[in-house]
Order: C-alpha cells, then sequence, then structure tokens
C-alpha cells in the first residue's frame, strides 16, 4: 500500500502550488486541495533523518523509534470496507539519557513538532540534547498528518482535533512503558503549530501536565485563516480534512482552537511571540493572552520585540535564541525538577 | 532510465485501467540504501549483521531462451543475524524469517524491535529478500513469483545459512513470516515437512482464489501482470489454487501456530478461517487464535503496544518449546 500511494502522489508535481506566481490568485488553485507534492521524496527524507537522529543523538541517550495505536481517522468514507474504524497507526520518537538513574522517579517531557504537514526532525537536535542533558526523558510523536510516511498519512490531518489525542496517547505509552517516569512530572512543549497541540492537551486534559511552554503558539484559527493566504487556507478546507471553509462553518473552526477553551487553563503555562513573526503573527498570540487575562488566568509570557530570526527566534543557535530557551528550561524546572 | 520510464507509463494509465507496468516506487533503491544503514545501527550492539548473495532457482519467465545468462540461476540477497553472546561451541537454533508485502522487502521499520528480541532469545536469523521484494529496481521487481519460485528462494537461504555456520542444529529450525510471509511460511513447512521443527504464520494469505475475490482490480492486476502469472484467476483457477496453502494442508508435519485478527484490513480474517477449517477438516494438530479487534489491525502483533509484546511472547513460548534446549 506504501508503494501505491508513492506512485499515485507523483502527477501532483505536474500542478505547481497556486498563489506563488505574478497572476493575482482569483479562485484556490485545483492542486490546493492536494497535499503538497513533495510526497514521492518524503520517506526518503524520512528515512536519511532517522539515521540522523540516532547518529546525532546515541552518544547520550536511547534512541528509539515506536509505534502504537490512536483514535480511528476522522473520516471514514467507506464505513464497510476493510479495516474501516480500525484505530490508526502512530510513530513517535523516544529519548531516555543514557546517564538516567532509573531507580528513581524521573519526569517526561512530551514534545511537539510544528508545521502543518511537518515531522519531528532533527533539526530540532540541539534543543533535544539540552533537555537530555538536564535529565529529561522524551517523547515526540509524528501525530496524524505528519509528513514522511507517504500521502495516505498526510492526509489523515486532523488540525486541533485526533492529533492532540495522537501527541496525548504518546505519552500515556511512554509511561506505560518506563515504569521509572513520573506521571505527575509530565512537561509538554511545543511551538507553532506544536504550540497549538501543547495548548489543547493542557486545556482538555488539565491533571496529566505539571508544565507547558508554547513557543509561537498558533492560537486562534478564524483570526489565523483571516490573514493567511488562499493556499493556506485550502489546507484546511481540503475535502480529506475539514471539508469546509470557516465561512461555512465557524463553530467548526472554533472547535478547533485553543483560544476557544482558555478558561479551562489550570497547568502552569509559558507562551512566547515574536513581533515579527512572519508565521504565525504577533496578534494572533496577543489574543490569546488577551483572552486568559480576561478569565483572570495565571500564567506567563514574553512578547519579543523584532527578535532575529522571526518564527524561529529561539529555535537557533543565536545568543538570544540560547538565552530565550534558559527562560523555559528554568520555567519547566521549577514544575518538572530534573535531575534530582 | 528503464525503471523510470516503466513508473511514468503506469501513471499514465493509472485510475482508468489496472496498470500495465509495476508500481514500483522511484525512491525503491534508495530506501533500501537507508534501510540498509539503519539495520546495522539499529541490531550492531547486540549482532553480527551481514547482508549476503546467493543463487537459487532461475526466473520463472524465460522470455528469450538463446539470450546471455537464459536460465541461469537468479542471485537473491539476505539478511543475517547473529547474536553477539552466542556460544558458536554448541549446536544452536536457526529461525528463517519471511518479509511481508506483496513487493515488500525486509524492513527495519517493520521488523527492528522483533529481530532484537531474537537476538536476545539467542536465535540466529535469516532474512532473505526473495524475488519480487522492492529494493532492488524494476528487473528484480518483476521477477515475483508468488506462491512459486519465492518459496524455494526461502527455502535455499536456509540452507545457504547451515552450510556456512557449523554450529547451526539442522534439527532446530523455525520459520516465521507475517502475510505474505506467512504464506511463504507455510509453503515452505508444506513442501518441506522434514526441514523444519516449527512455524509461525502471522496473519497469513492463506487462499489466493479467496482473496482475490475480495482484492481490488489493482491489487489482482499484480498477478496476472505478463511478468507474473500472466493470467486471471477465471482464465486459470488451478494455478491459483497451487499457489495456496489452503491447497497443501494434508501434508502438514510442522508444529504449527497461526494467528489472525478479526479487523484485519488487509489479509480478512475470514481467509485465515478457511485455512484453520482446512486443517481441522484434514484432523491435523496445530494452534491457533483469533483476536478479536484488536487495535493495530494487520500490524496488530508487530506494533510497540502492551497487546503487541504480549502476542509475541506466546509466539516466542511456541518457538522455544521445539527450538531452545
Amino acid at each position: 500500500m506504501k508503494i501505491a500511494a508513492i506512485f499515485f502522489a507523483l502527477p501532483l508535481f505536474a500542478q505547481p502550488p497556486g498563489g506563488r506566481g505574478l497572476a493575482p490568485v482569483q479562485t484556490p488553485p485545483a492542486a490546493a486541495a492536494e497535499p503538497a507534492p513533495r510526497q514521492s521524496t518524503d520517506q526518503v527524507l524520512k528515512a536519511i533523518d532517522d539515521l540522523q537522529w540516532r547518529l546525532e543523538i546515541s552518544d547520550i541517550a536511547d534512541f528509539d523509534k515506536i509505534a502504537y495505536t490512536s483514535l480511528a481517522p476522522a473520516h471514514n468514507p467507506n464505513p464497510t470496507g476493510p479495516g474501516a474504524g480500525n484505530p490508526l497507526i502512530v510513530h513517535a520518537y523516544t529519548f531516555i539519557p543514557k546517564k538516567l538513574d532509573r531507580s528513581r522517579k524521573q519526569p517526561l517531557i512530551v514534545m511537539v513538532h510544528g508545521g502543518i504537514h511537518s515531522s519531528f526532525t532533527s533539526d530540532s537536535g540541539h534543543i533535544v540534547r539540552e533537555l537530555l542533558d538536564q535529565g529529561y526523558s522524551i517523547v515526540a510523536a509524528d501525530y496524524r498528518g505528519s509528513t514522511g510516511y507517504g500521502e495516505g498519512y498526510s492526509r489523515q490531518i486532523d488540525y486541533g482535533g485526533r492529533e492532540v489525542d495522537d501527541v496525548y496517547l504518546g505519552m500515556q505509552w511512554m509511561l506505560d512503558h518506563y515504569p521509572f517516569l513520573d506521571s505527575r512530572r509530565v512537561g509538554i512543549v511545543g511551538w507553532s503549530h506544536g504550540g497549538l497541540i501543547t495548548l489543547m492537551n493542557i486545556f482538555q486534559h488539565p491533571e496529566s501536565f505539571a508544565a507547558a511552554y508554547a513557543g509561537v503558539p498558533v492560537s486562534d484559527l478564524v483570526f489565523r485563516l483571516g490573514y493567511q493566504s488562499e493556499a493556506y487556507r485550502a489546507e484546511f478546507s481540503a475535502p480529506y480534512h475539514i471539508g469546509k471553509t470557516v465561512r461555512e462553518d465557524i463553530g467548526e473552526y472554533e472547535r478547533r482552537s485553543p483560544v476557544s477553551y482558555v478558561s479551562r487553563l489550570q497547568t502552569p503555562l509559558l507562551i512566547h511571540t515574536n513581533t515579527n513573526d512572519e508565521d504565525v503573527n504577533v496578534l494572533e498570540v496577543e489574543r490569546l493572552i488577551s483572552a486568559l487575562k480576561a478569565e483572570g488566568k495565571k500564567f506567563e509570557y514574553k512578547i519579543y520585540e523584532n527578535a532575529p530570526g522571526g518564527h524561529m527566534f529561539n529555535r537557533l543557535d543565536t545568543r538570544l535564541a540560547r538565552e530565550s530557551r534558559q527562560e523555559i528550561y528554568q520555567f519547566l524546572a521549577k514544575y518538572l525538577h530534573p535531575g534530582t | 532510465m528503464r525503471a523510470l520510464a516503466l513508473f511514468l507509463s503506469g501513471a499514465a494509465v493509472f485510475g482508468q485501467a489496472p496498470p500495465a507496468a509495476p508500481q514500483i516506487s522511484p525512491n525503491d533503491q534508495v530506501l533500501k540504501a537507508l534501510d540498509d544503514v539503519e539495520w546495522r545501527l539499529k541490531l550492531g550492539d547486540v549482532a553480527d549483521v551481514d547482508k549476503i548473495a546467493y543463487t537459487s532457482l532461475p526466473p520463472a519467465h524465460n522470455p528469450n531462451p538463446t539470450g546471455p545468462g537464459a536460465g541461469n540461476p537468479l542471485i537473491i540477497r539476505a539478511y543475517t543475524f547473529i547474536p553477539k553472546k552466542l556460544d558458536r561451541s554448541k549446536k544452536q537454533p536457526l529461525l528463517v524469517l519471511a518479509h511481508q508485502g506483496i513487493h515488500g522487502n525486509v524492513s527495519s521499520d517493520e521488523l527492528g524491535h522483533i529481530l532484537r528480541e531474537l537476538m536476545d532469545q539467542g536465535y540466529t536469523v535469516i532474512a532473505p529478500d526473495y524475488r519480487g521484494s522492492s529494493g532492488y529496481g524494476v528487473g528484480f521487481y518483476t521477477q515475483i513469483d508468488y506462491g512459486g519460485r519465492e518459496v524455494d528462494d526461502v527455502f535455499a537461504a536456509r540452507q545457504w545459512m547451515l552450510d556456512r555456520y557449523g554450529f547451526l542444529d539442522a534439527k532446530r529450525v523455525g520459520m516465521i513470516g507475517w502475510s505474505h510471509g506467512g504464506f511463504i511460511t507455510l509453503m515452505n513447512i508444506l513442501e518441506h515437512p522434514d526441514a523444519y521443527a516449527v512455524a509461525y504464520a502471522g496473519v497469513p494469505v492463506s487462499d489466493l482464489v479467496l482473496r482475490l475475490g475480495y482484492e481490488n482490480e489493482q491489487y489482482r492486476a499484480l498477478y496476472s501482470a505478463p511478468y507474473h502469472i500472466g493470467k486471471t484467476v477465471r482464465d486459470d483457477i488451478k494455478e491459483y489454487e497451487r499457489r495456496s496453502p489452503i491447497t497443501w494442508v494434508s501434508r502438514l508435519q510442522t508444529p504449527l501456530l497461526i494467528h489472525t485478527n478479526t479487523n484485519d484490513e488487509d489479509v480478512n480474517v475470514l481467509e485465515v478461517e478457511r485455512l484453520i477449517t482446512a486443517l481441522k477438516a484434514e484432523g491435523k494438530q496445530f494452534e491457533y487464535k483469533v483476536y478479536q479487534n484488536a487495535p493495530g489491525g494487520h500490524m496488530f502483533n508487530r506494533l510497540d503496544t502492551e497487546l503487541a509484546r504480549q502476542s509475541r511472547q506466546e509466539i516466542y513460548q511456541f518457538l522455544a518449546k521445539y527450538l531452545l534446549k
């Protein structure tokens, strides 16, 4: 089946992504309803990056990639088809510091990758190393819709929906599998789309996490699709995804937005945003911050002013990025007590 | 170039008619090269990992008998794993593992954890990429001979291993496989009842006629393709029967465990139940278990879930009865 999926994808190369050319965009391009035309190299890049992970991290961590089952696909076009309604299989990366004392209870960090249709790549290698150095074990799921597993999996995307459960169940797998992990010291960390999934997780499961960090988080899909391009909006209204535009079902987009659930906040939370973020506009995160304040919630946040790097400002190797991450780590350590 | 040309012509007809050309991934060999590195990195700490080449029967088809090398034995590659801690001064058991998938291959994503578990138990393993496997280009892909010479390729792997490593015990050879690999496992023990001490067939393809009854046109076309069987089931039902384990159940002598799962989306539980019924009708002794709605469907006991690990423990206990002293 994997082979067939790759085979399918190639003809899409004939259709360039819309909205980038000189011609004005009047209607969503025909290709926009299809996943991005990168699937035939998608699995190759993943295979290379899996090797990269192992080489980059094995000196300080036991590294593994695991497979578990999550909720069934959000769409079920043929309920009588073979395996219809079966749980979806999700892969996750696991990291345990080699030097960790497994005879004691230890904290866990759930890392959530970003990007609409992206994956957990070794681009996060430096951050993972920093967390391992502090004594954190880590689980990072390639939740439904992630790249690297062919077109079929990419089309399972369920933004703000079952992807949130995929990540939660990755945490659950880790706690079940490694009894030395302390279920009362679980943190969750994500940037961008990963920040959205982080927020949704702590709002849906307030008891499960001891601390959370949301970096430049997608916070309000209705607002977001107000300022995004047609091609981006089409990723959401695609038939295999939400299937309707915001105009056609605003409630559905609200339901998938963290800003709708701020009243549920109980978890210690740190939010970062940046005024020159070219992807998640600072206004979107400010809407979230205002909503939390209006509810009288306690949380921490910082709005960086024109920090070089924009959306990536604290995921780079600049001095500012490292200092910003130190603030994140100090915040997490207050609640997760690594290395104790 | 040849692979690309075939690929594009396949794409051109896709959606209208069953593809006339092999549906091979353009990244077939690249992914294999990467996975070969992955195998070494995943198993290297606990096993001596090697990849070997041997010869098997000639191609099933011989379109030009006067062509260069016509009728030559086909070259097959196999992965070998020997536990690093193994005491080679004693006789030791061998497991032959047949990979899954029509046009699949020995993949570390599917089998990496299972191989580690087998190494821990002290099994030496050989896992061949029998004819038709992906990862070796369109030429090897179109050598596919489902239920035919692929069965011999795997049997020859067993023989190669016994010849090469004197510490292996020919009386303690087991065979395991899932899906298409379960099918090849069944064909091996039914064709060579004396060669194996035990066998495990997980979610095995069991009856090609029944199977192609419930599969789609694209899948059926992989069988009737000119480079493969060359005829549809309707055109030659006997040929498909001949290639089906269910036809040979009367030959069973090997201790056998079968697993199936009611929500299997690939090998329908009905297909495996037909095999189980046929074995019972012959009065054969064997073990089986029908899992009810086990999460993971076709992959249910090849994942990292608790249920998968428990199910594999049952397999290992069954194998150990016949293979471990």
